[in-house]
């Protein structure tokens, strides 16, 4: 029987259970790094909120100074940049391989722009170059992407075989393959 | 026929006020910020404003502010869900001729329009 | 007294005068009577909160809510609308108004003052005329805490999204880029019982400047009904 385990933000679920779906629902200007390893059949997902980590080693904010420096960035799955080595690194930890590792990225949708918004700087398409430098910088192919455009997804990845599929408001589940790829 | 500008950047407050007026008998014409009713001020001189203030690229005080300068006798009235002391402090400050809280009422819309008009007419100074 | 420090102290007045004739409350009615007024129908005010909310626990906040009997229905793909404005630089923040939409569509039958069921699709009048009421009711909420402050306090002009309601609640954090992992969530619920319509209106104090919801006195969640 299938087991939906939603990501929510910020979090990262690894898993090598045939019955897991891995599912992050309704992202938007967020990103969703699927990784998969064929072989081991196993596979990891990634809801990730901002591009990356804030540099608090030169101006630390008023408001972290009651809080020790070990804790200051708290969760870092929310960030693409550190989130993507520490997401690969857990499914090293439990037996899969770099070297194998395929990508599936979504979301990076640049969903609200109005006057004043800090949106209108795109978060969304910042997202996605932050997620891409990182997974270039570890050596791993992006196989499919559905980045951009103005709405929502919905994100399963199918622990089984691997398959990502995409969802958008109304519209059925797809399969996301490298031809539909959606561009900025 | 008076001409009557009206300034908000909700579509939906402009046709509501518009249709009002209309109704009343005035002519309409419409901006949808700041900038834009300053530069139809300039075209098109009407005989009153009826200005939102929290709206994009230029808000209601600053357009105010430039209306006046451009005419001193600009009858505007600030129509705004802003209804705070220090804000309608600054809107009189700045020349408006009078203030109104949303939520919309018809009633007091038109009372206002008329009244300053009505001055406009007295001090004959009708454009 | 630094700009961040009044900033603090402003939000943390809000949130910790939480007693029926107090300052939050007092907002919250000025808001709920606005839009009572705008659409001429009465509204209740339910389920008043301060919550610190973990970041990953956000969009189930929606669900905390003993008014809706029918809360199996919705889940996190259910369309849904969002409002947005960010509160201004007193009080740096997200606030957002966000509705089924459904209720949706019914809101701009009232507000522009058609049949109930005339209004089918959500069209730029539509949009315009539940941004509108975003405004009404963000600013109503800010005349109140401003005749504490003497000082203006000014909403943005809003925008709209309609959307899964995971991506309309995701998005009011990023419009603030949260740092933190746990966020303070204001939350009230406008009702108009007759018609089983719900709007939750939600403010987000900006963490980066008010900080933990510890430093600010906030502990288990507090919930009134005004």
């Amino acid at each position: 029987m299938q087991n939906f385990r939603p990501a929510m933000i910020g979090e990262m679920i690894v898993s090598n259970d045939p019955d897991d779906v891995l599912v992050v629902y309704g992202i938007g200007s967020c990103v969703v790094v699927c990784l998969y390893d064929p072989i081991m059949r196993m596979g990891g997902i990634l809801h990730a909120l901002l591009p990356t980590t804030p540099d608090f080693t030169l101006d630390k904010p008023k408001y972290l100074e009651d809080i020790g420096d070990s804790n200051i960035y708290g969760n870092l799955a929310k960030f693409v940049d550190k989130a993507i080595p520490i997401l690969i690194d857990s499914l090293e930890a439990q037996g899969a391989s770099p070297f194998r590792l395929v990508a599936q990225l979504c979301g990076g949708a640049r969903i609200l722009t109005a006057p004043g918004f800090k949106d209108s700087l795109n978060i969304g398409e910042r997202n996605i170059i932050a997620a891409k430098t990182a997974l270039q910088t570890a050596g791993i192919t992006i196989k499919a992407e559905a980045i951009g455009g103005y709405t929502g997804r919905t994100v399963k990845l199918y622990i089984a075989n691997g398959q990502v599929t995409v969802k958008t408001l109304g519209q059925e589940e797809q399969e996301l393959r490298s031809a539909k790829c959606q561009k900025f | 026929m008076l001409k009557i500008m009206v300034v908000d950047d909700a579509q939906f407050m402009r046709l509501r006020v518009s249709k009002l007026l209309i109704k009343h008998g005035y002519e309409v014409v419409e901006a949808g910020d700041g900038a834009a009713a300053v530069q139809t001020y300039r075209q098109l001189k009407p005989d009153a404003v009826l200005m939102d203030i929290t709206m994009p690229i230029k808000d209601g005080l600053t357009a105010l502010s430039e209306i006046r300068q451009f005419d001193p006798q600009a009858k505007v009235i600030m129509l705004t869900a802003l209804g705070q002391q220090a804000i309608v402090l600054k809107a009189m400050q700045a020349g408006a001729k009078d203030f109104l809280v949303k939520p919309f009422d018809p009633e007091r819309i038109m009372k206002s329009v008329q009244k300053v008009l009505k001055r406009n007419y007295e001090l004959g100074i009708r454009n | 007294m630094t700009m961040t420090q009044q900033q603090i102290e402003l939000w943390s007045k809000i949130l910790n005068n939480t007693e029926p004739g107090g300052l939050l409350c007092r907002a919250v009615r000025h808001a709920a009577q606005s839009l009572s007024e705008m659409v001429n129908q009465p509204l209740q005010i339910k389920n008043l909160k301060i919550v610190a909310v973990p970041l990953n626990e956000l969009v189930d906040t929606i669900y905390d809510n003993d008014f809706w009997d029918h809360s199996s229905s919705i889940n996190y793909e259910t369309e849904t609308v969002g409002i947005y404005l960010l509160v201004g630089d007193d009080l740096p923040g997200q606030a957002m108004l966000t509705l089924s939409v459904n209720d949706a569509l019914y809101m701009v039958d009232w507000l522009l003052e058609e049949r109930p069921g005339t209004t089918t699709k959500l069209d730029s009048l539509g949009c315009s005329a539940l941004s509108e009421m975003g405004n009404l009711v963000l600013s109503s909420f800010l005349n109140a805490i401003a005749e504490f402050t003497h000082d203006p306090l000014r909403p943005s002009p809003p925008a709209m999204m309609v959307d899964m309601l995971a991506t309309v609640l995701q998005t009011a954090v990023t419009l603030i880029e949260v740092v933190t992992d746990e966020l303070i969530v204001i939350k009230v619920d406008f009702i108009n019982v007759e018609n089983s319509l719900l709007i939750h209106f939600w403010l987000l104090p900006d963490p980066s400047i008010v900080g933990s919801p510890q430093k600010l006195g906030i502990g288990k969640s507090f919930s009134t009904n005004c």
